[in-house]
């Protein structure tokens, strides 16, 4: 049987405080919900995904 | 060997033999499947689990797929532990799961929220006519109603809202400068006012402009910290053109490659987004070999992303893609070799299960998007909405910042719009990686936003995580 993870770390594993909600220096387009003339592929990522919004 | 003739099902579903779980002891714990755990058939013998609870992303070969379909005690003790401690097997219930995550939101909430995005919508004047504008609804309300401009007191009420609102917050977000358009000549003096005074408050900035005036700002750019530029190309001139045009049918492509080019002499920060739908899918190859001649793919300082032009309303834009279209559509778009090399950066957002795969924490979605959470237009008018296809709508307008800050009741709606409060989603095992979807898509479906919108999340499941694991991560190559 073969069981490999991923992504090792849970967001479960991830102290509230040490969350970076939005990283600045993070890459990313800002508007990844819509805006300037349609939207994006998905739904905003709300939250502790970093690349939210930059 | 294939064991099921779908690529995607949920576990739990395969698990159910006419009751509701099928347990088993492992340990002194009875274990089922988490009801949040799905399996993504990724190859012949490999398959992805997905845990939306826990955010765990794995992969798995067909004999663990069939213990799990069938009878855990046959397990493999440490096959079980890991299980376990991924959370795709769990001694909750079905509604222990849902409960405990509704538990500890309610406790990150605030948190998460507290610090607004706020963004600007100095006027809804704009000078292009894109075919596609959502916000050319708009001009029903007469041309005087879109050309209103905000005044420099109004500017002051503005400021007082948003420090009102970022009273006590450590790290500011940007302002946002939106429109209409945000850069008109005319307005020059009216955002170089803005722009002061939110630097002076410690803002920075950052405009979403179609580009074609970027030299009357270049001096405002360069004077201010500011944090990027969108601007939207749609296509090779012809192409972009025959789209994004003036009121008199003007071009507007020489323009934004110029304004393009200021802006990286400068070393401003800039994201060009494409605005695909049916009509330029199938030139955007093209584009993608201009950006590459003209370097801006290897640019540290821009960065290209694929948006899908989505329908806005009863009787909007015919090109435009279905949300579940837009996935295989562009999908389709990654056997190109120059598409691959420029925009191989822009999928990288087209979901956040995305991060999971590339090996980061990834974490359940409790609503759709930032309108329910820490997103707040401010318009010219005085309004404050909280969804950027919504603004201008009166009936989605949350409040008023003129003369001074007030919400109203559509404002709890709004923020209050999660997979806990919308009804079906806290039956739905896709829940937590679709937040519930679109609540403008849901008021122009059901007239409320306390419906949900579906569909978008499973598509995802079943095509672009399979496509985004083997041809993006594994860089096989892409033969559909």
């Amino acid at each position: 049987m073969k069981a490999i993870s991923l992504n090792k770390k849970l967001w479960t594993d991830v102290t509230m405080d040490s969350l970076d909600f939005v990283s600045p220096d993070c890459e990313g387009p800002l508007i990844n919900g819509c805006g300037g003339g349609g939207c994006y592929f998905s739904p905003c990522p709300p939250w502790i995904w970093p690349c939210n919004f930059f | 060997m294939k064991c099921h003739p779908s690529p995607y099902w949920r576990t739990a579903t395969l698990l159910s033999t006419g009751e509701e779980e099928l347990p088993i002891s492992v340990g002194v714990n009875i274990m089922r499947m988490s009801t949040y755990c799905i399996a993504v058939q990724a190859d012949e013998d490999e398959y992805l689990l997905i845990n939306s609870l826990t955010g765990a992303v794995d992969v798995v070969d067909t004999d663990v797929i069939n213990l799990l379909q069938t009878d855990l005690s046959q397990g493999d003790p440490s096959i079980l532990n890991f299980l376990q401690e991924r959370g795709h097997i769990t001694d909750a219930s079905s509604q222990e799961e849902f409960s405990h995550m509704e538990d500890f939101y309610r406790g990150v909430r605030p948190g998460i929220c507290n610090r607004k995005r706020h963004i600007i919508i100095p006027t809804y004047k704009c000078n292009l006519r894109c075919t596609y504008c959502w916000e050319s609804a708009l001009y029903k309300n007469g041309a005087s109603w879109m050309e209103k401009t905000l005044s420099f007191q109004e500017v002051d009420s503005l400021f007082e809202a948003v420090g009102e609102l970022d009273k006590g917050v450590q790290q500011l977000e940007p302002l946002i400068y939106f429109g209409g358009e945000p850069m008109l000549p005319e307005n020059v003096n009216l955002i170089a006012h803005m722009m002061k005074e939110g630097t002076e408050r410690g803002y920075e900035h950052y405009f979403v402009t179609n580009g074609v005036t970027i030299p009357d700002y270049l001096d405002l750019l360069v004077s201010h910290p500011i944090k990027g530029i969108q601007i939207t190309v749609d296509g090779m001139q012809s192409t972009h053109d025959s789209r994004r045009k003036g009121p008199r049918g003007e071009g507007s492509f020489h323009r934004i490659v110029e304004g393009v080019e200021l802006l990286r002499d400068h070393s401003i920060k800039t994201y060009i987004r494409v605005n695909v739908d049916k009509l330029n899918i199938n030139s955007i190859g093209e584009l993608a070999s201009f950006f590459k001649e003209y370097g801006w793919h290897d640019d540290a300082y821009l960065t290209m992303y694929l948006a899908p032009v989505f329908p806005h309303g009863c009787g909007g834009y015919s090109k435009a893609f279905t949300r579940e279209a837009s996935i295989s559509g562009l999908i389709s778009l990654w056997n190109n070799h120059d598409v691959w090399d420029v925009f191989k950066k822009g999928i990288s957002d087209f979901h956040p299960v995305e991060s999971a795969l590339r090996g980061e924490a990834w974490s359940p979605q409790f609503f759709n998007c930032g309108a329910h959470c820490d997103q707040l237009f401010f318009d010219a008018h005085g309004s404050i909405y909280t969804c950027w296809e919504a603004v201008g709508e009166t009936q989605h307008c949350v409040g008023r910042f003129i003369p001074h800050l007030q919400f109203n009741e559509n404002y709890k709606k709004w923020m209050e719009r999660t997979v806990f409060t919308i009804e079906k989603c806290r039956s739905c095992e896709l829940a937590f990686l679709c937040g519930g979807g679109c609540a403008y898509d849901a008021y122009e479906q059901h007239h409320t936003i306390s419906e949900p919108t579906c569909g978008h999340a499973e598509k995802v499941l079943r095509e672009y995580i399979p496509f985004y694991y083997n041809y993006v991560l594994r860089g096989n190559s892409h033969s559909k």
